[in-house]
């Protein structure tokens, strides 16, 4: 009959160790865990460790900054529809409908991924799944910034360097002796004359959103700390400082 | 070849009317109410899929539906696939 010495401490294989390469395992790990957790398991910040904490980061930052792009890309597009240079569902004159889901189309990637990141960041009670949390944060506010650093810089370029008045007048030139009809050069370099403020309009307006888009999930695990707060105060969840 | 013909629609109707129906199907797509009414339809089922039922795959071929319906109109006027 085997000897009965079970005891607390079960050494986890070094294959067990969590290693998130996507934000849906990140977020995955956190949930279980923040389970774990609330079970009754004291887990302490320590057992998460500095190639984890990195690893979080990463994958934060990635995820962020992919779907920041995506977000500024389509910035530009959607100011010039509410602009009137480009056309939306065919009309070149859009009906506030049209403004506002052009406006959608701008800014809900960012939103939906703000309001899905803000869902995760509540996971945490103890001081493990809170580091996994400050650590995708973290990468996710720095994929954020940087994404509108870049894109405020690169359409600040575009309207003073790329779309200078010299720059468009070679372009021009280009086109004529490329055997372009004359009236569709004129049309192109009038429309893009015209077009060109809205980088300017685009760049300050990621900045507004980047801004609220790093505010959702950051309120977001301030409202969990108070509810936990709460939680440890009932005495319905012990966790170890 | 008889049935590399047979699947030439160009031998079942006119080429006049197969331009018509493509035509028709485009402007139904992305000019109009129903336009409107489908991408709103996947905007909100982004939204729905992307983070309610967290099923980001959905999410994001529906946002990129949604987008397409929009600014499909412009992308098919500027290479000459739609007349109105």
């Amino acid at each position: 009959m085997a000897k009965d010495d079970a005891t607390d401490i079960m050494p986890m294989p070094a294959g067990q160790e969590i290693h998130p390469k996507g934000l849906l395992e990140a977020i995955s790990f956190i949930e279980q865990n923040f389970s774990n957790e609330l079970g009754g398991a004291v887990l302490k910040d320590t057992f998460l460790t500095t190639k984890q904490r990195l690893e979080f980061f990463e994958v934060g930052f990635r995820s962020s900054f992919l779907s920041g792009l995506i977000s500024a890309l389509l910035t530009p597009i959607a100011l010039g529809v509410i602009e009137r240079y480009i056309p939306i569902f065919g009309d070149a004159d859009p009906s506030r409908f049209d403004m506002v889901f052009a406006f959608m189309l701008a800014v809900g990637y960012s939103l939906g991924f703000a309001i899905f990141l803000a869902y995760a960041c509540t996971k945490f009670v103890g001081g493990y799944t809170r580091a996994m949390i400050r650590n995708l944060l973290g990468g996710v506010v720095a994929g954020a910034v940087l994404k509108a650093i870049l894109a405020f810089l690169g359409f600040h370029f575009l309207y003073f360097v790329m779309l200078s008045d010299v720059n468009m007048q070679k372009g021009a030139q280009l086109l004529y002796k490329a055997h372009i009809p004359r009236n569709a050069v004129v049309s192109a370099y009038s429309w893009l004359y015209d077009f060109k403020p809205v980088f300017l309009t685009s760049a300050w307006f990621i900045l507004g959103v980047t801004l609220v888009f790093i505010l959702i999930p950051t309120f977001s695990m301030l409202l969990a700390r108070l509810r936990n707060r709460k939680l440890i105060k009932a005495g319905l969840v012990h966790v170890e400082e | 070849m008889d049935w590399l013909t047979s699947i030439n629609p160009l031998t079942h109707v006119g080429a006049g009317e197969y331009a018509t129906f493509w035509q028709t199907l485009f402007a139904t797509l992305f000019l109009g109410i129903w336009s409107r009414i489908f991408a709103t339809l996947l905007l909100v089922l982004s939204f729905w899929f992307g983070v309610r039922r967290r099923n980001l795959m959905m999410g994001f071929w529906t946002f990129l539906g949604a987008g397409s319906l929009a600014y499909g109109a412009a992308v098919m006027r500027f290479f000459g696939l739609l007349a109105r």
